[in-house]
């Protein structure tokens, strides 16, 4: 199919298929790619950039799944670099942030697949969040994590949902989907769950209420028909429960991993899959240009490749940068209004769920309209 | 379509410039050794920040002086004058495309990384300068961020920019990688 009959199509707001993403892909024009995902990004955002305060906690590196694309985790609690984050000392990174008067709108919470914690760990984890800062969102554990719960602490995944939401839980990250692909699931992460399960928790989720984000990890080992089936698989489910918030695409990193002899994904590629998800994506409200893991320069150009959002401030990022991640740790909230502004967008300050923290948030988006 | 602030409209002025490369170079794209120098470049200054316009007078200026679209294709290197800004670096290799089509516009991978630098190849470069290894060692430790490529790195940065790969050794002459 040329691609003005695609762009006619996306420009009508028809439904894109699998044949059209797969040529989205094979497209040899990125800049014309680009300019396509733009228009829709525009149609849909303007020149608005989300971005929020946000603060990374990982409270434990050892994880029982052993992937080899990661280069974050521990396989032994008593392995060398090994930690389990005690609750007061998670509680307290966050009380510093707000002593030092900076504001944080939401703890981002992601770790490894532990099996020597107790539930009320998580829980604890949690509250304990929560009465130091009520206000704060906590999006935490990635599905693949919550699956575990489900496996290791035997109740069923909607239990161990209501729980950790009855603790503070506010909505869930995108992490852990990989690339759905049976067969790559297979070599990169064969004891992680698998999309079936990935999904499942996404829906009930979303049936409780919940708001979520997604991901697709790329340039491992997929073809251009796995990530198309990937990015439907989500389509799908979007359709049917409509709460994801935000899609982030995540260029492998290949050092000090398994798959170290891998190159990494360039940047052309990673504005090619922001691009095509932006299009095949029509139902997701945001594409996320992640910088930890795009790396500063890339994200910038993705702002106008499809993506409308630059993530947050971070701070204490681990799982990218021990992968080789050569962004900074942190950005000042100063720094991604001017990294904004200097691509041509207008940087707006949001919260979790894309609503407003403040009253500067809504001069800005006013600003931005 | 949407005008930047420094003045260049990234995906129209991108498209004229990548195409400008593709049709001068038959769809080559080349990579040069940094050890292997054999030829005169010249260093195109540029500063995140700097009006358009003067950016545009200079490269006018300087296509003047090359005789571009004369004859001899010469090599251009933009070069940030401190820290290189994404998108800016962007718009100005794309500017100097136009300003000069012929010329080869090279990316200097030391300077800009990898990730900057092939992105420059879909806005008008249509050459990559960096040191080249036979083999890498491991992405291990210290060596997690190294710079360093191997020709097939090369030839791969190249080709997923829609580039037929080549090498340029000495006396002009250039290698399929």
């Amino acid at each position: 199919m040329s691609f003005s009959v695609l762009a006619r199509k996306v420009l009508e707001g028809a439904l894109l298929s699998h044949a059209d993403g797969l040529a989205l892909f094979e497209h040899p024009n990125l800049v014309e790619l680009g300019a396509l995902a733009n228009q829709v990004r525009e149609r849909l955002h303007g020149d608005r950039t989300y971005w929020n305060r946000n603060l990374h906690i990982n409270p434990t590196n050892v994880c029982v799944a052993a992937c080899k694309l990661c280069a974050f985790s521990r396989r032994a609690a008593d392995a060398d670099g090994a930690f389990v984050l005690g609750t007061d000392e998670a509680v307290g990174k966050l009380r510093a942030r707000l002593a030092a008067g900076e504001r944080v709108t939401e703890v981002h919470i992601v770790g490894g697949l532990h099996d020597g914690l107790p539930f009320d760990y998580f829980t604890g984890l949690l509250t304990g969040l929560k009465a130091a800062a009520p206000n704060v969102s906590l999006k935490a554990f990635s599905a693949v994590e919550i699956f575990f719960f489900h496996r290791l602490y035997h109740m069923s995944v909607e239990e161990v949902l209501r729980r950790l939401r009855a603790a503070g839980l506010d909505a869930l990250p995108g992490g852990g989907a990989e690339i759905f692909s049976p067969r790559v699931r297979k070599l990169i992460c064969p004891n992680k769950c698998g999309a079936d399960e990935w999904l499942e928790v996404h829906r009930t989720a979303h049936r409780l209420g919940m708001k979520s984000n997604c991901t697709m990890l790329f340039g491992t080992v997929e073809t251009a028909e796995e990530r198309v089936e990937h990015l439907l698989r989500l389509r799908d489910l979007q359709a049917e429960s409509g709460g994801f918030l935000a899609f982030i695409p995540l260029p492998f990193h290949p050092e000090n991993n398994a798959l170290g002899n891998r190159p990494a994904p360039t940047a052309a590629e990673s504005l090619r899959v922001c691009a095509v998800a932006r299009l095949l994506l029509s139902n997701v409200p945001h594409v996320k240009a992640y910088w930890v893991s795009l790396g500063l320069d890339t994200a910038q150009t993705a702002l106008w490749f499809g993506a409308d959002d630059f993530d947050g401030t971070v701070s204490e990022e681990k799982i990218y940068h021990q992968a080789g991640a050569r962004s900074p740790q942190a950005l000042a909230p100063a720094e991604i209004e001017r990294l904004v502004r200097s691509a041509g967008r207008v940087p707006v300050e949001r919260d979790t769920l894309y609503g407003l923290p403040s009253p500067a948030t809504a001069a800005a988006r006013k600003e931005a309209m | 379509m949407k005008i930047l602030d420094g003045g260049a409209d990234i995906f129209g002025q991108g498209s004229k410039a990548l195409a400008l490369a593709r049709v001068a170079f038959d769809g080559r794209g080349f990579f040069v050794s940094t050890h292997a120098l054999q030829f005169d470049l010249v260093r195109v200054p540029f500063t995140f920040g700097e009006p358009e316009e003067a950016r545009r007078e200079r490269l006018a200026a300087l296509a003047a002086s090359l005789g571009d679209g004369k004859g001899q294709r010469h090599p251009i290197v933009p070069t940030p004058v401190g820290e290189a800004q994404g998108l800016d670096t962007i718009q100005f290799f794309a500017t100097c495309r136009v300003a000069c089509p012929s010329a080869h516009l090279v990316v200097d991978l030391e300077l800009l990384g990898h990730k900057l630098g092939q992105l420059c190849l879909s806005f008008g470069a249509d050459a990559l300068m960096g040191p080249i290894v036979s083999q890498r060692a491991p992405r291990l430790g210290e060596r997690a961020s190294s710079n360093e490529l191997t020709r097939e790195e090369a030839a791969q940065l190249l080709r997923a920019s829609g580039f037929a790969p080549y090498e340029r050794l000495a006396e002009g002459k250039v290698q399929a990688l």
